[in-house]
């Protein structure tokens, strides 16, 4: 028997008996699906410029910045923004520092540099970028953190924005300090209809006054390599409440945001959590415990990482978290969050027990046999369409210092792919998921979206000091899918926060419509359903309103667009 | 003050001089009989001397008469209680006959009489050393290399000390200067290489491994110890490399073993880590730490029964092995044995406080056993600790030291 007869056997055996069996059978077996990096072809050919490509003085210069899968002009086709960073040493000419970039998707596989068009062009350390209609005009809007002033640009409808941040009130400026804002996502936190803003806080940096590497001397693995951040005073998040005037209040204080202790934020997470309704929202911090703020639906938070056992790894110790996403990965009704952490360490699971209680379960589920990995952008993908939330990782070294010593994976490294066994464990399967996973690059943020519209979920990734990637997927699977685009109209006109149910026989998966999330980066606010060979699925649709809206699917193998009924 | 009198008396007659010149030339030509004769005659003459009791004592301590011996240092410390030399001799005398515990208590009077006398207080640190009282061990060491910074011996010890402790920057130092003295020393050279690599110098501990090859081809340590500074380094594939050279020479040597294992483990390839780890075990069976590093990677696997099991004979064989309580408590959680993982979890505590790991994870399982008090303290302790570290990580670079953050 060929291996392809076998593996159509063993897959219509998966279907026809069951999926216990599927995973260990299908182990070890090539897939019909791969990534290829077409970024190039693509039009996407500029590095993105983040710090020293050979040393780095600072922490800030490490980092890396995030990128998203934005349907700008709302023509069905997902757009790409690229947030860009700067060097300390450099001396651009003026027109040649580099900047964020918008590319326009030209819908035959090609994207338009559209950044100078569009008002976007500014320099910088830019850091991360969010998405979400803040004034729910129909046009989704972007919020870019940089360390210093943020960007708010609001989306004109014409192909232009208008950078918003100082009068809207989020640039995040205070008269004495400098902030490193990382994360961010739009999140309606008080189910207001209007999108509130969260920004997550690395450190406030000064280099000034930062401890260079040879003030430590700080070490890893015996070279000499930037401070930080234990040690330095971790920052506090932002939340910014919408007046609905185009005008935002800061509600840290008030909402119990500052109660947490300065951490090292990155990534950021808004998922309604525990089930009640209401976003709760989960920041993955450098070199210390994760903070979780559980809504306590009267707009204030409460911290509740480390009771709810999501803080920690699985032996009770701080990670540094960098990148966070959600799903529900076994399909039990709970969200469970993924987190990427430093080398020499694994990546999380969190599977959520319900009542608000995680268990890391990295090592039953099969992500502990990865530890060489620094882990960045992260995202629960179905790439194989199967109906089971699989998880895609984006890893590089922190220092670029380590490439001289060939130490554990390198400075550049490939990307991690785990299959869903389906039952609870997952298969690395990342060597037979082609050229694009095995390339190895400084990889940092990474967003999530079919942007050529095929009917499987590609992936953008921002690189340091290299060009981005562009992972198309091409798969020989054939099965099924559907993908809705949500507009509220009682609720958020981007729908972020809007629950999907998506039913097939018994199995019922969910997402939620997310700003934000991976590392610093915005994923298509689409939500894209794998449904195997069913031919039908039934929609229910719970709104951030409190609506529930239900459908059927009719024909699959399509994007359908749903508005909140009124 | 009656001892003092004697000596007087003693160093006053010219015939008692030459008599006990003559003792002392017996001692040096070895003719211990005749000596103790002598000494004898001397004490008869002079019964409140310490120091005749005590020359006598030495000599047939030297001759193994320790029982004997051991009269004359007692009467010598009745007539003279501050004689010094008497408690030392003693100290040594019972260490030789295995009575440890008492030697030490004699060995620290003879150094709280004479706390400048060099040789006590190193002869009180090596046996500090040995009986594993390492923090009390290193502080004799470090006054004693003060006393007499030309004793290599005691540098040496003073190494040794401090690398017990995890001190390596210091052990290191101590290390290089007794090398300055015995710098053929090839055992000496290799702690002092190892130290090199435990305080991030690999570069320089290789040079000098490649130095006692030179010297010694086959020199094992030498060979290993290049081995883990790579692995040091994070240059797994020449740190498997090395290790494997090694083994194909010496199959049966259980440290190389599980170095390979430690290598194939941090590059990800659990299954011949565990292949290793068991080698090393079926050669050395008392080796705890290869029990402890397969069950991490079985955990790491996903095996939490092969887990427990590993963890469980790691504290069976070594009943104060904080990590590995820590790993079993861990790994009982996962199994939902609550009550198993708590005990564990508190001895691992109890064994070591500092981490706040364990407090974290006990303090989950008391959380869902209820007990939210518990629950509230034990992740209050944890914060505690994780607050202190974090203050003296702060502190560390505001002040400079060498540190690797992350």
């Amino acid at each position: 028997m060929g291996s392809i007869n076998r593996r159509a056997f063993v897959r219509s055996l998966a279907r026809a008996a069951g999926v216990f069996a599927f995973g260990d059978l299908a182990s070890g077996l090539g897939l019909p699906v791969e990534f290829v990096n077409v970024a190039r072809e693509a039009g996407l050919h500029r590095k993105t410029i983040f710090g020293g490509e050979a040393k780095n003085r600072y922490l800030l210069e490490t980092t890396g910045c995030g990128a998203a899968f934005v349907d700008f002009d709302n023509d069905g086709w997902l757009d790409i923004f690229l947030v860009n960073g700067t060097r300390f040493e450099a001396n651009f000419a003026p027109g040649d520092a580099p900047v964020s970039r918008l590319y326009k998707n030209n819908r035959d596989g090609t994207f338009t540099d559209v950044t100078l068009k569009a008002g976007v062009a500014r320099t910088g350390w830019g850091q991360g970028v969010c998405s979400g209609d803040y004034d729910n005009d129909g046009w989704e809007d972007l919020y870019v953190t940089y360390w210093g002033d943020c960007s708010l640009y609001h989306n004109n409808g014409d192909g232009t924005f208008t950078d918003m941040a100082v009068k809207a009130g989020v640039s995040t400026r205070t008269p004495k300090l400098r902030r490193w804002n990382t994360g961010c996502a739009f999140v309606d936190y008080d189910r207001d209809g209007r999108l509130d803003l969260f920004v997550a806080n690395y450190i406030d940096f000064d280099p000034k006054t930062a401890p260079a590497p040879e003030s430590g001397p700080c070490l890893y693995q015996g070279i000499m390599v930037a401070c930080g951040p234990p040690g330095l005073q971790g920052g506090k998040n932002i939340l910014f409440h919408n007046n609905g005037d185009g005008t935002f209040t800061d509600v840290s204080a008030r909402a119990g945001i500052l109660k947490t202790p300065g951490t090292y934020g990155l990534g950021v997470l808004a998922c309604d959590l525990d089930n009640d309704g209401w976003p709760d929202i989960y920041v993955a911090n450098d070199s210390t415990s994760s903070t979780l703020y559980r809504n306590n639906h009267d707009g204030t938070f409460t911290d509740v990482a480390i009771e709810s056992g999501i803080a920690y790894s699985a032996d009770g110790k701080s990670q540094a978290g960098m990148g966070v996403d959600s799903a529900d990965y076994d399909c039990d009704g709970l969200f469970d969050v993924v987190k990427t952490n430093f080398a020499g360490d694994t990546t999380s699971l969190y599977r959520n027990q319900g009542n608000m209680t995680f268990d890391d379960q990295a090592f039953q589920s099969g992500l502990g046999r990865n530890t060489r990995f620094l882990g960045w952008g992260a995202g629960f993908l179905d790439f194989d369409n199967d109906g089971w939330p699989d998880i895609f990782l984006c890893n590089g070294h922190v220092y670029p210092e380590v490439r001289e010593t060939g130490a554990q994976s390198g400075y550049r490294q490939r990307k991690v792919v785990y299959r869903n066994l389906r039952n609870g464990r997952f298969e690395d399967v990342s060597e037979s998921l082609g050229p694009g996973i095995a390339e190895a690059v400084s990889g940092r943020g990474c967003a999530f979206g079919d942007f050529d519209n095929d009917g499987d979920v590609d992936v953008l990734v921002n690189c340091v000091n290299a060009p981005p990637q562009l992972l198309r997927c091409d798969s020989g699977l054939k099965n099924n899918w559907i993908r809705l685009k949500l507009i509220g109209t009682r609720s958020n006109r981007s729908a972020i926060g809007a629950r999907v149910y998506c039913r097939t026989g018994d199995h019922v998966q969910m997402q939620e419509v997310r700003s934000g999330g991976s590392y610093l980066s915005q994923s298509d606010l689409r939500l894209h359903f794998g449904l195997g060979d069913a031919r039908d699925c039934s929609i229910e649709i719970q709104w951030p309103s409190g609506s529930r809206q239900k459908l059927a699917s009719g024909a699959v193998n399509r994007m359908i667009t749903v508005t909140e009924t009124k | 003050m009656r001892g003092v009198t004697a000596l007087i008396l003693v160093l006053a007659s010219p015939l008692v001089a030459q008599t006990e010149s003559d003792a002392q030339a017996l001692v040096r030509s070895g003719k211990v009989e005749e000596a103790l004769s002598a000494y004898n005659a001397l004490a008869k003459e002079f019964p409140q001397s310490a120091r005749y009791e005590d020359e006598i004592g030495f000599l047939l301590a030297a001759s193994k008469r320790t029982s004997e011996a051991l009269a004359h240092f007692v009467r010598a410390e009745s007539i003279e209680p501050s004689y010094a030399p008497a408690f030392y001799h003693e100290g040594v005398a019972l260490w030789l006959n295995h009575d440890r515990q008492r030697a030490l208590e004699v060995l620290r009077k003879a150094v709280s009489l004479s706390p400048s006398t060099a040789e006590y207080r190193w002869r009180l640190g090596s046996a500090l050393l040995e009986t594993g009282q390492y923090r009390s061990a290193a502080v004799e060491l470090a006054e004693a290399a003060k006393l007499n910074p030309q004793n290599g011996a005691v540098w040496q010890a003073l190494g040794m000390a401090d690398q017990q402790m995890q001190d390596f920057a210091a052990a290191r130092d101590a290390y290089a200067r007794a090398l300055e003295f015995d710098p053929a020393n090839l055992s000496l050279r290799n702690s002092y290489g190892f130290m090199l690599v435990n305080t991030r110098e690999a570069d320089a501990g290789i040079a000098q491994f490649e130095r006692i090859l030179r010297e010694r081809p086959d020199d094992t340590a030498a060979q290993v110890n290049i081995g883990f500074a790579y692995l040091q380094k994070g240059e797994l594939d020449r740190a498997v490399a090395q290790f494997t050279r090694v083994l194909e020479a010496q199959p049966g040597l259980a440290v190389a073993h599980y170095d390979l294992g430690l290598a194939l483990k941090q590059k990800d390839d659990l299954g011949k880590a565990a292949d290793e780890m068991r080698r090393a075990l079926e050669i050395d069976p008392r080796m705890v730490e290869a029990h402890y590093t397969l069950g991490i990677i079985k955990w790491q696997s996903g095996d939490v029964e092969q887990t427990i099991a590993e963890m469980r004979a790691a504290t069976e064989a070594s009943p104060d092995y904080a990590q590995a309580w820590y790993m079993l408590g861990t790994a009982l959680k996962q199994k939902h044995d609550l009550e198993g993982a708590a005990a564990a979890l508190r001895r691992a505590i109890e064994l070591d406080g500092s981490d706040p790991g364990p407090y974290n994870t006990l303090a989950l399982i008391l959380r869902q056993r209820g007990d939210e008090k518990g629950s509230r303290d034990a992740f209050a302790k944890a914060a505690e600790i994780k607050r202190v570290a974090e203050q003296h990580q702060a502190e560390l670079l505001k002040q400079g030291p060498a540190r690797g953050l992350h």
